[in-house]
């Protein structure tokens, strides 16, 4: 399975960028009919070689374009919403677990031998107030002086976006570093934190501050594909957790909000208490009658 | 599978419908330019 995961992984990673026309004379950002296109994973739209827009950018851009909408709902949202919604309830955060491509770039990070340690575990809420603040709250009403909204996540502390975008940018096109200012400087930090902490943490970003993340985790009891446990199989191991990148105890936290699918712990499981299936509707509980007696 | 999630799909799709059939995706296609 860890094989398979990281063979579509890759196939991923490479195909949503494999835009190759820029070192030859094309275009440095590929503008055609697949930019209107949303990546299910986190992949800045201003890399190179992207041929899909990010749904993070979009969703910020639909934000902040709800200032001009007179009062009505701009159809432009609706693709957005509909689309990253659809993921959402049909497999949740399966998406970080084997299409994300910075989530893949913090695997292999995490693969550097190095002393690992484990997350702080209230660290974890951090991304569910990215998402309401930078996603949300920001782009509509932090303006600048036209009136225009911004992606305040894109250009505070997106890692995809420095280190896809920014960075391979500048190096293609040196006449881009008169126009770079403090948000840049900024970001290169950030990214430079975040590496360097998914090398010792893994997947430290998507743990704590990915807000696609964090709107996916909202769909994590409901998605249509679930971890299953099997309690009589179990003997309590432990191999589970400790495979988990995301630090969740399988046997104990099904549907977590962190479980990112990567079934890792199906693997690590030698007594088959953990399945992944499509999730069953719950249980009706049987109706019980009341006796009634004659009076 | 649950109705809940199957009706959740349904929405998000008629969603993603008429936002495609609405004439917007040209937007979304010049974001790339614009950040």
């Amino acid at each position: 399975m860890t094989r398979l995961r990281s063979l579509i992984q890759t196939l991923m990673a490479l195909g949503t960028n494999a835009y190759l026309l820029f070192p030859f004379g094309g275009s440095v950002i590929y503008q055609g009919p697949l930019k209107a296109v949303c990546t299910p994973g986190l992949n800045c739209y201003s890399c190179p070689g992207a041929l899909l827009s990010c749904p993070v950018g979009a969703f910020q851009n639909f934000m902040a374009s709800l200032r001009f909408s007179g009062g009505g709902f701009p159809l432009f949202g609706a693709i957005i919403l509909g689309y990253v919604g659809f993921i959402g309830a049909a497999v949740g955060r399966l998406t970080c677990g084997w299409v994300c491509p910075f989530g893949f770039i913090q695997d292999l990070l995490h693969k550097i031998p190095t002393p690992k340690f484990s997350l702080w575990q209230p660290l974890r809420w951090l991304k569910h107030g990215v998402l309401a603040l930078l996603v949300v709250i920001m782009p509509i009403f932090f303006v600048d002086s036209s009136g225009l909204g911004h992606p305040w996540f894109c250009k505070l502390i997106c890692p995809a976006g420095t280190l896809e975008g920014a960075i391979p940018l500048l190096l293609l096109k040196p006449g881009l570093w008169g126009t770079v200012t403090f948000f840049f400087w900024n970001k290169l930090v950030i990214l430079i934190l975040i590496l360097g902490a998914a090398i010792v943490i893994s997947r430290f970003f998507c743990r704590t501050l990915c807000p696609l993340g964090a709107f996916y985790s909202l769909f994590s009891r409901i998605s249509v594909f679930q971890l299953e446990f099997i309690e009589g199989n179990c003997v309590e191991c432990g191999a589970c957790s400790r495979k988990c990148p995301t630090g969740v105890v399988p046997n104990k936290e099904l549907d977590s909000p962190e479980c990112i699918m990567c079934l890792r712990c199906l693997d690590a499981c030698h007594f088959r208490a953990l399945d992944f299936s499509i999730r069953r509707p719950p249980a009706k509980p049987s109706k019980v009658t009341r006796a009634t007696f004659p009076l | 599978m649950p109705k809940k999630v199957l009706w959740l799909i349904i929405i998000f799709t008629i969603l993603f419908i008429i936002g495609v059939n609405s004439g917007e995706l040209g937007f979304l296609m010049n974001m790339g330019n614009t950040i």
